[in-house]
C-alpha cells in the first residue's frame, strides 16, 4: 500500500521535509501513528492530529492505497 | 447612517455589489474584540479599522518591546515600554476618526472574558499561548460568539473561523491541549515578520464576511498556509459536540477553571513571590545574596534609596536590562504588582531566571 505523507509545523521539521510517499500496510491511523514513532521516536513527545484526504479523522480510521495522510500539529504563536 | 465624509471614505466599498451602503452600515455598526495586539492582532486591527468597523476592542497587558517591532507594524521605535492596547489605539484613531475603540489594558482572564465577550459580537483571537486560546474559544462557545482564530509558527500559519452558525470549535480540532513545552511561542522559536502580516489579513477577511454575510466563512475548516512554498490547504473539521457539550456543561465553572494547569503551563508560568514583611526583612539584614529591581518611575513613593536597588522603570527595562546581574535572585518590585509581573515575563524571555516578584507591590510598604 502506497500512501503520501504530509508534514506540518515542528512535525515537517522532524522528518526534515515537507512531505513523502511511503510504501508499508497498516491498518488504520494508529498503526501508521506507530510506525512514524518507531522512525521517529521524538514524535512521541508531539502533539499532533491526522487528516485524511482533507479531512481531520480519529485515529481508529482506517487508510486506503493512495490516501494522502496529512500531520497537523497545534500553533501556539501569534 | 454615513456621513458625507465616511460616504467618500468608503466609496470603493459602496460601489461593490454585495457591499452598498447597506453593507458599510453593517460594518459601522459591528463590534469586533481583538485579543492581543501583536503579530497578528496589529494587522487586523489595522485592516478591521481601515474598512471601518465602528467599535473596536482592544485588549493586550503587554508592553512594546525592541524585538516585536520586525512583524508588529503598528508600532514605532518610540513605542517601547508602552502599553500595546494603548499605543495600538492611539494609532489607529489617527488611521480612521470614525471608528471607537475600547482599551483594556489588562491581562484576558476566565475572571472577565464573558462579561467582556457580551459586549461585541465577535471575537478575533491574536493570542500567543495555549491557555489563552482555550480560555478564548470556551468562553466565545459560552457566550455564543462566533471567533476568528489564527496562529503561526515559523512559516506557517493557520485560520479557521470557530463557533459560527453552530459550527465547530477549537476543542473539534484540538480537543487535549499540546504536552508541556513541546511547542514553544513564536518569542522562542523565531517568525519571519511578513508571516503574521499574511495570516492576520486572511482573519480579518474572514471578520469582514462574517459581517456583511458574504462568500464563504471558513467556518468548519482549517487553513493552513506555508509562505515558503506558497501551499494553501483546507482541512474539513468535523464538529465534536462531545467536545463543545463538556464547555458548556462547565459553563458555572468556567471562572474556576485553571487554564494554565490544564494547558500544562503552570511550571513554566508559576512565579516565585515574596511578601512585603519578607522583603522588609531583606532590607534591614542588607542581603547581599539578593539583588533588588525596582521597575517604577523615579517619582513614585515612597523611594527605596538603598544602594542595592537598582532602579530601572519598565518602559525602559528594554534598553536598560543589561545592568541587572544574571546571576543573582533578583526581587522585582513596583507599586502594585502587577508591571513588576509584566517585568519578570520580559526578562525571562531574555534569558533571566531566579525571579522573585514582591507580591502587591510598595503600596503595602
Amino acid at each position: 500500500m502506497k500512501v503520501k505523507l504530509l508534514y506540518y509545523g515542528m512535525i515537517s521539521e522532524l522528518f526534515g521535509k515537507n512531505e513523502e510517499e511511503i510504501e508499508q500496510s497498516f491498518r488504520n491511523i494508529k498503526e501508521l501513528k506507530s510506525m512514524l514513532i518507531d522512525i521517529k521516536p521524538k514524535l512521541k513527545e508531539l502533539s499532533f492530529i491526522f487528516a485524511v484526504n482533507n479531512e481531520i479523522v480519529e485515529e481508529f480510521e482506517g487508510i486506503k492505497n493512495g490516501d494522502i495522510i496529512a500531520l497537523l500539529p497545534p500553533f501556539a504563536g501569534g | 447612517m454615513l456621513n458625507k465624509r465616511e460616504n467618500i471614505r468608503y466609496s470603493r466599498h459602496i460601489s461593490l455589489d454585495n457591499v452598498g451602503i447597506e453593507g458599510q452600515e453593517k460594518l459601522k455598526n459591528a463590534k469586533i474584540l481583538v485579543i492581543g495586539a501583536g503579530g497578528l492582532g496589529c494587522p487586523v486591527l489595522q485592516y478591521l479599522t481601515a474598512v471601518g468597523i465602528g467599535n473596536i476592542g482592544i485588549i493586550d497587558f503587554d508592553i512594546v518591546e525592541e524585538s516585536n517591532l520586525q512583524r508588529q507594524i503598528l508600532f514605532s521605535t518610540i513605542d517601547k515600554g508602552n502599553n500595546k492596547a494603548t499605543v495600538a489605539a492611539t494609532k489607529l484613531m489617527m488611521q480612521n476618526p470614525f471608528v471607537h475603540f475600547d482599551i483594556y489594558e489588562n491581562k484576558l482572564t476566565n475572571k472577565n472574558a464573558i462579561e467582556l465577550f457580551e459586549n461585541y459580537d465577535l471575537i478575533i483571537d491574536g493570542t500567543d499561548n495555549f491557555s489563552t486560546r482555550y480560555l478564548v474559544n470556551d468562553a466565545s462557545i459560552i457566550t455564543g460568539k462566533p471567533l476568528v482564530y489564527g496562529a503561526i509558527h515559523k512559516y506557517e500559519g493557520q485560520v479557521s473561523v470557530f463557533n459560527y452558525n453552530n459550527g465547530p470549535s477549537y476543542r473539534c480540532i484540538f480537543p487535549d491541549p499540546p504536552k508541556a513545552g513541546s511547542i514553544p511561542n513564536c518569542s522562542k522559536l523565531g517568525v519571519i515578520g511578513v508571516l503574521p502580516g499574511i495570516i492576520g489579513s486572511f482573519m480579518a477577511n474572514e471578520a469582514i464576511k462574517i459581517v456583511l454575510k458574504i462568500g464563504e466563512v471558513l467556518s468548519g475548516k482549517l487553513m493552513i498556509h506555508n509562505i515558503l512554498n506558497n501551499h494553501s490547504i483546507n482541512m474539513n473539521i468535523k464538529k465534536n459536540m462531545n467536545e463543545i457539550q463538556k464547555v458548556i456543561d462547565r459553563d458555572l465553572e468556567f471562572k474556576e477553571f485553571d487554564y494554565d494547569l490544564f494547558c500544562n503551563q503552570k511550571d513554566s508560568h508559576s512565579i516565585n513571590e515574596i511578601t512585603i514583611v519578607e522583603l522588609k526583612k531583606i532590607f534591614d539584614k542588607n542581603d547581599s545574596n539578593y539583588q533588588l529591581l525596582d521597575v517604577r518611575e523615579k517619582w513614585e513613593e515612597p523611594k527605596m534609596n538603598k544602594q542595592s536597588v537598582i532602579n530601572i522603570p519598565l518602559n525602559r527595562i528594554d534598553d536598560e536590562y543589561d545592568i541587572i546581574d544574571i546571576n543573582k535572585e533578583t526581587i522585582v518590585f513596583c507599586q502594585r504588582g502587577i508591571q513588576s509581573l509584566q517585568c519578570i515575563e520580559i526578562l525571562e524571555r531574555k534569558g533571566y531566571k531566579n525571579l522573585i516578584n514582591l507580591k502587591e507591590g510598595m503600596i503595602k510598604w
